[in-house]
């Protein structure tokens, strides 16, 4: 292995290399900033630049813009709650509020340390534990799939306030039959298309994402009378005093539990991100907190996501599906045996991640000033960009002009049900995982001949199971504890 | 009776997929499945069915009050007029007039960001992703 990790260090440190992987990151930043334009698009859109290079030079710097592609969305998401793409939908929930009452330049920085410190910890975890942990993640099966997505989808309970429990379960739900939209992959039936050719192949994500989050969030500052004076340009690009102190814990263990999520094919930084604010809420309400939390989870979820894509050739996520394209157009073949014909690919793209970390940090930390002034400019200048860019992302990666119609048809949406409480993160989460669940139920079935049992009777699904009753029996009992002394029990 | 509005609609958005749900043509062989093309669009519809009625019965307030819905007309309009001008002239072309006549319309009335800011940014974005990434984007009925 050490050979090999030499031999990565001498392709990473290549001087063309070390150039390729800082204009990646670079690309990716700006390209990532845009709302509607994540990593997948950015990786897309640089594809026509990777064929003109080597293929370890062309893969290093696919994987700087991947990792710029994050920490850009991370940016638009605490900027202007416009999240690029699903896994920097958490980061909002915290960054946003913490950006318009003049703490941007500090929200930034947490996060790119943060971003950091997860994508370190994700390198060295997949430079020590690649093998075993992409063989680990094999013997998942369907049922702890299927087990795993329900414990996600019950982890909404985390994201409702007091009260608005019923909302959050209304959302998911709005959010799994916008998910049934299109061909079903398992019958290849259509539903809910009524005869449009738009509709078949479902609703796309950056789609609803740009709809709910970007759409909303303008239509939301066009309809309230407040003219944005709240905005504060960020002054300081340190982090506050004690916060060092109060992320270290957060972002050890969240780039754990988000390197661990995003070596599971399927799951990804998004589910990562989304689990590690659940899991820091229940330990801190320190904002700080709450945008470390899903940072460095997904940056370590980013890295994990590229061990069964490098070793077994399964992308993790979308985005992974895209560069496994990339990777096949560039004559890599990546699988098992990708260490012992290209080690010099394999292991230079594992250095290269942590050399892409510290590019990033270096990139971002100076022009957190520059880039925190997006959010100084007046509201009747500000809302059409954010419009425009929202509709152009979408547009670029559909070209269709119905997908914008339909987008203004979930902006008003989404701005109607905002304005009656209900929260729109359980939407967004619910439309992701309800083909992964819908599939992994169905195939779990297929492999126990129509019985449940098989959800039950594997050693990891008795624990997820019992984890999922945990969420729903916790704020059962929490209840049940703190009721008044006297009240009736029904 | 506003408080109301919204579990109502929500009470039809789930009627209207249920009905659409069992109007879902399955295979003879996935018919008989326990978990076929209509399991999860039937219990999502059912639940939401069963929430927006209690919704419904206790009623909502709102979060949120005092909105001013003409600008939102009027952005709306823009965008629809955005979509349909797409086809004939363009993305680019398009995006400028879009930006224009939108920043317009919220107040904006300084001359050099009404005309500048959206070119610039037409411009740039045709640079960037149709000139130095090389991606096709169709040039609009009108031009070709």
């Amino acid at each position: 292995m050490w050979e090999g990790i030499a031999q990565g260090l001498g392709t990473a440190l290549d001087p063309a290399n070390l150039l390729w992987v800082a204009a990646g990151c670079c690309a990716g930043t700006l390209i990532g900033m845009l709302p509607g334009l994540g990593p997948i698009t950015a990786i897309a859109l640089m594809i026509p630049v990777s064929y003109t290079l080597e293929p370890a030079a062309g893969l290093i710097m696919m994987a700087g813009v991947y990792y710029g592609a994050v920490f850009g969305g991370s940016t638009s998401s605490i900027l202007i709650n416009a999240p690029g793409v699903a896994s920097t939908v958490a980061t909002s929930f915290d960054g946003y509020p913490m950006a318009r009452s003049g703490q941007a330049g500090r929200a930034l920085a947490i996060a790119a340390y943060a971003s950091f410190a997860g994508g370190t910890i994700g390198a060295i975890a997949l430079l020590l534990f690649a093998g075993a942990l992409a063989s680990w993640a094999t013997a998942f099966q369907s049922p702890e799939y299927t087990l795993i997505l329900v414990f996600a989808l019950s982890s909404i309970a985390a994201f409702a306030e007091r009260g608005r429990v019923a909302k959050s379960c209304v959302a998911a739900l709005l959010g799994l039959m916008l998910g049934t939209v299109g061909t079903d992959q398992s019958a290849g039936v259509q539903r809910f298309t009524f005869g449009r050719l738009d509709l078949m192949d479902g609703i796309s994500f950056i789609l609803l994402a740009m709809a709910v989050f970007a759409l909303a969030e303008a239509f939301h500052m066009l309809t309230t009378r407040d003219r944005g004076g709240d905005y504060r340009p960020a002054t300081s690009v340190r982090l506050a005093k004690g916060d060092a102190r109060a992320i270290t814990p957060t972002v050890g263990r969240n780039s754990a539990l988000g390197f661990l999520v995003g070596i599971l094919p399927g799951a990804g930084a998004t589910l990562a991100s989304f689990f590690a604010y659940d899991f820091e809420k229940r330990f801190t309400r320190n904002p700080a907190c709450g945008i470390a939390a899903p940072e460095a989870a997904n940056n370590a979820a980013c890295t994990g996501s590229f061990v069964p894509l490098l070793t077994l050739g399964i992308p993790g996520s979308g985005t992974t599906a895209v560069l496994l394209g990339v990777m096949l157009s560039l004559g890599i073949q990546p699988g098992p045996r990708l260490l012992e014909t290209d080690p010099a690919v394999f292991w230079g793209v594992i250095v290269s991640m942590y050399i892409g970390n510290l590019v990033l940090l270096a990139l971002n930390l100076p022009l957190i000033p520059y880039i925190s002034r997006l959010i100084q400019v007046s509201r009747p200048v500000l809302i059409p960009f954010v419009a425009a860019f929202s509709l152009v992302g979408v547009y670029l990666t559909t070209s269709n002009a119905f997908d914008l119609y339909l987008m203004l048809g979930f902006g008003i949406a989404a701005l109607i049900l905002r304005s009656w409480g209900f929260p729109l993160a359980p939407l967004l989460l619910g439309f992701i995982l309800s083909g992964m669940l819908e599939e992994n139920l169905r195939r779990t079935l297929y492999l126990a001949d129509g019985s449940w049992s098989m959800l039950l009777d594997r050693p990891a699904t008795v624990l997820l199971a019992f984890a999922c009753a945990a969420i729903w029996l916790a704020p059962a009992i929490r209840w049940w504890r703190s009721r008044p002394a006297g009240e009736p029990e029904s | 009776m506003t408080g109301r509005v919204v579990p109502l609609g929500l009470l039809l958005v789930a009627g209207i997929y249920l009905w659409a749900t069992v109007r879902i043509e399955l295979d003879p062989w996935s018919a008989d499945e326990l978990v076929n093309a209509r399991a999860l669009p039937l219990f999502c519809g059912i639940l939401l069915a069963l929430f927006a009625t209690v919704m419904l019965l206790r009623g909502l307030t709102p979060s949120e009050t005092g909105r001013r819905y003409k600008p939102l007309a009027l952005m709306s309009a823009c965008i629809v007029a955005f979509a349909a001008l797409i086809p004939n002239v363009g993305l680019w072309p398009a995006l400028a007039l879009f930006l224009a006549v939108s920043l317009a319309l919220l107040g904006e009335r300084r001359p050099l960001v009404l005309t500048l800011a959206p070119v610039a940014t037409a411009l740039a974005g045709w640079l960037l992703i149709e000139v130095a990434l090389g991606v096709y984007i169709h040039p609009g009925a009108w031009w070709s």
